[in-house]
């Protein structure tokens, strides 16, 4: 029973971090930029998720404001501090990017206090007995599951039985080609910001609700844990980053009880980082 | 319907690909570019799709100049490429690679054109739902001429149709372009495979470093015994061969 608690544990963890990853991803397979700014995202996510679900009494209208503002605040980002440097060679995104990262932070600190902020009266808290077998999930855990399926669904959907999705993928692929036969590839990297950027809300309003707390620094390990799971999962690979992301919150929820006493959470899931691509440098599904 | 006036094109860091290149193709013609490697056939061709940057010069397509239209604007107007080394999408299906040839044509209409290529590429049909990557050589040609016609180009632009294919693949593929030309389209194709595309042709340029060093009726330049030494260095009874 034990493991079966543990495993769902990680699960848990594993869908906040595919959740987050999912947009690192998308952006790199894209336009080849490692977006760490992204975890400011999750953090924007998480503090709007409290404030309008404090303001309005309903979790379901904050969550899906929250996924609508961050998204364009996502393209907003893109079209600020990427697409002027986009010609240049990628360390330069990625200083850009680390630059609003730490900016961000400030900005929370400035906008929102140093101290964090709570739910007045956090929702679905209550606990739910899995199949009478004694065995008790929160609510907001069963959410996580639940929001982590629902996005991979309809990513999958949206990239195989759609128009824009099939653009997408051709713009992912050969960007010049894609816009010879009409694609107009700006639009899909705005479509990409977008969505990325609504999944990382959606799991800073859900990190929010487990923990019932958001703070300036919130993102700060995700953000660095997020970067590592592309690289483990194969980078730009979306199946790759679900294994690596879902693997690292087991890795996590059962270290944290057998080596608990020698490393920290955050070691563990370094350790297992660092063990993994000795083995396979390319990533768990990057190609040789 | 096609008209370049002056051409210079190139790279960044000053590489000038074609110098001074005035050529026009008229509607319902098969214009032929032909040349050795690096005589800047395949540049003039991504000149015109909007990928090669134009440093001098005019191309006017169907009246309009389309000097500053954005790349994806062009296949509106009615220009469709199947660039050098295909350049499908691997990892899309058969079909989605179609689908992507005619994103700017109306779904309604996309079905009909679907059926149309595959009625010139029976092969495709039968691999619909593989991935373009799986395809051979050849079937991965047909379908990059397959997508540029789920486009319902005016103009259909060909680099390098036989590269690499088996002669029976490349017989089929001009089959389908010469029933295509039957319809109107209009064709400028940049070829090795001389004997053949001056069999196809109704016109030919011949490139060299940049520079036209011959132009004329294809039937001509199949007529003359030496076109082929003196214009292309091949087949030079002293062998010198470049």
């Amino acid at each position: 029973m034990l493991y079966l608690e543990l495993l769902i544990q990680g699960l848990v963890q594993g869908g906040i971090y595919t959740l987050i990853a999912l947009g690192l991803t998308l952006v790199y397979g894209l336009l080849r930029i490692l977006h760490v700014a992204h975890a400011a995202l999750f953090t924007l996510g998480g503090y709007l998720g409290v404030i309008l679900t404090n303001a309005t009494g309903s979790l379901a209208l904050a969550m899906v404001v929250t996924m609508l503002v961050t998204g364009m605040v996502g393209m907003g980002v893109y079209r600020v501090a990427y697409q002027p440097i986009l010609d240049k060679p990628p360390y330069v995104a990625l200083i850009a990017s680390i630059a609003l990262f730490i900016a961000s932070e400030e900005i929370y600190r400035l906008i929102f206090g140093p101290y964090g902020l709570s739910y007045d009266a956090p929702p679905l808290q209550g606990v739910i007995d899995l199949l009478g077998s004694g065995m008790y999930l929160k609510q907001a855990e069963l959410l996580v599951l639940l929001g982590t399926g629902a996005a991979l669904v309809g990513l999958h959907l949206l990239s195989t039985r759609t128009r824009i999705g099939i653009a997408w993928r051709a713009t992912v692929t050969d960007p010049e080609m894609a816009a010879s036969f009409g694609i107009r590839t700006q639009r899909v990297r705005y479509l990409n910001f977008f969505i990325g950027s609504a999944l990382a809300a959606a799991a800073g309003v859900m990190v929010a609700l487990l923990n019932n707390l958001v703070e300036p620094t919130m993102g700060s390990v995700p953000s660095y844990k997020a970067l590592a799971i592309i690289v483990l999962g194969g980078i730009g690979s979306i199946r790759g980053t679900l294994i690596a992301s879902l693997a690292l919150g087991v890795i996590e929820s059962f270290g944290t009880i057998y080596l608990g006493s020698l490393l920290d959470r955050d070691a563990i899931a370094f350790a297992f980082l660092i063990l993994v691509l000795m083995w396979r440098p390319q990533g768990l599904l990057g190609r040789a | 319907m096609l008209e370049l006036t002056g051409l210079r094109c190139g790279y960044a860091g000053d590489i000038i690909a074609v110098q001074d290149l005035d050529l026009t193709v008229g509607e319902g013609e098969t214009f032929a570019l032909i040349g050795p490697n690096g005589a800047g056939k395949s540049s003039t061709i991504m000149a015109i799709a909007g990928h090669v940057s134009v440093m001098a010069g005019d191309i006017r397509f169907r009246g309009d100049s389309l000097l500053g239209v954005p790349v994806e604007q062009r296949v509106r107007r009615g220009l469709a490429l199947v660039p050098e080394g295909r350049r499908l999408f691997p990892d899309l299906t058969v079909v989605e690679n179609l689908q992507v040839g005619g994103y700017t044509i109306p779904v309604g209409r996309q079905s009909a054109l679907q059926e149309r290529v595959f009625e010139y590429f029976p092969r495709l049909a039968q691999r619909r739902t593989q991935s373009a990557g799986s395809l051979s050589g050849g079937e991965q040609q047909m379908l990059a001429i397959g997508r540029a016609i789920m486009a319902e180009p005016r103009l259909l632009m060909i680099d390098e149709l036989s590269l690499g294919l088996m002669p029976k693949v490349v017989d089929m593929c001009y089959s389908a372009l010469a029933q295509l030309r039957t319809e109107g389209l209009t064709l400028l194709l940049v070829e090795q495979n001389t004997d053949r595309v001056l069999k196809f042709a109704d016109r030919v340029c011949v490139l060299e470093s940049g520079r036209v060093t011959w132009a004329g009726i294809a039937q001509a330049a199949r007529n003359d015994p030496t076109f082929s030494s003196r214009y292309l260095g091949i087949g030079d009874p002293a062998g010198s061969e470049p």
